[in-house]
């Protein structure tokens, strides 16, 4: 949202700013502690898959 | 729900603390309240033999029925904690910093340690699908086979999902969170929302050992209102901390500065 208004110019000197203030957080760090980052990049180990069909049951 | 009860009666019941959605059919019901007291977490704590997490949401739980049949499908905390291997049978972790720690004490007395007096998965790591009730005739979930499951039959629709349909209701429910005495994280929550047609639970575990291991526990219950059918997807992934590390990327870092 804020990317779609704001100026490319004033954003750029937004990133410059938060940079320098040492505030930006460190991506790496950031991702992990993401479920949605995270998720997908951990191999799978076990999956299960269980189904109903309840339209079948008697009205 | 009498346990449930017990659970909340220190406690103000809000009225707001409880949200129902009915969509053709099926009900969803979401209940949100404040963390437990000491009462009733000892109680939980002797019921399940384990130390509970830090912040436990006892009281908090997230429902689906189906009215015509009675079929249900519930997620709360305790009955997550109950799958929590609480002998030490699967292997218990250690922090980081555990075999330098051991490596410097060999000469100490503390070398002589070799019994924890009680093993649990202290990462609370759980393989929650939820508890299913089933329907007056019995009607309930069945396991799909692993070769079936494989070809993709009765998966869940993911493309389906990615319509932008609008959202009718929507939620989000921690059942328990523990900082793993600021080794890293483990939390358990639901998310669910609802469509006209559709809708998709996601209970996920995701447990952070920092600079050991990383787990992502999903159960993802989908459920199909026209048709009637529900389908229960169960993942546990997990990888080493530094494999994860190594290929993690941030697309935008620009966007995730602004949101700071």
């Amino acid at each position: 949202m804020f990317l779609a208004w704001c100026r490319w110019d004033v954003l750029t000197d937004l990133f410059q700013n938060l940079f320098m203030t040492g505030l930006l957080p460190d991506d790496v760090t950031v991702a992990l502690r993401d479920s949605n980052q995270v998720a997908p990049l951990l191999p799978l180990v076990e999956r299960k898959l269980d189904y109903a069909n309840l339209a079948a049951a008697p009205a | 729900m009498s346990q449930q009860r017990a659970h909340s009666d220190p406690y103000p019941t809000p009225s707001s603390a409880e949200r129902t959605h009915t969509q053709r059919g099926f009900t969803i019901t979401t209940l949100k309240l404040p963390i437990l007291k000491a009462g009733p977490i000892d109680a939980m704590s002797a019921r399940l033999g384990i130390p509970i997490p830090e912040m436990i949401f006892g009281d908090n739980l997230v429902r689906i029925t189906h009215l015509r049949t009675g079929w249900g499908i519930t997620f709360r905390a305790e009955s997550a904690l109950d799958t929590v291997d609480k002998t030490g049978a699967q292997g218990l972790l250690q922090v980081a910093y555990a075999k330098e720690w051991s490596r410097s004490r060999e000469q100490s007395s503390a070398a002589d340690i070799r019994e924890v007096v009680r093993p649990y998965d202290w990462s609370y790591t759980c393989c929650y699908k939820g508890d299913e009730t089933k329907g007056r005739e019995g009607e309930g979930l069945v396991e799909v086979e692993e070769e079936a499951a494989r070809r993709g039959e009765k998966a869940i629709p993911i493309e389906l999902l990615k319509r932008r349909d609008p959202i009718l209701f929507a939620d989000e429910v921690v059942l328990y969170e523990s900082e793993l005495d600021d080794n890293g994280i483990s939390v358990l929550s639901v998310k669910l929302r609802v469509m006209d047609q559709r809708m998709l639970l996601l209970c996920r575990l995701f447990m952070r050992l920092d600079n050991v291991l990383i787990r992502v526990r999903d159960t993802r219950v989908y459920v199909d209102f026209e048709k009637e059918e529900v389908i229960r997807e169960y993942t546990a992934r997990e990888d080493k901390y530094e494999n994860v590390k190594r290929v993690s990327r941030v697309p935008c870092l620009v966007s995730v500065g602004c949101l700071d």
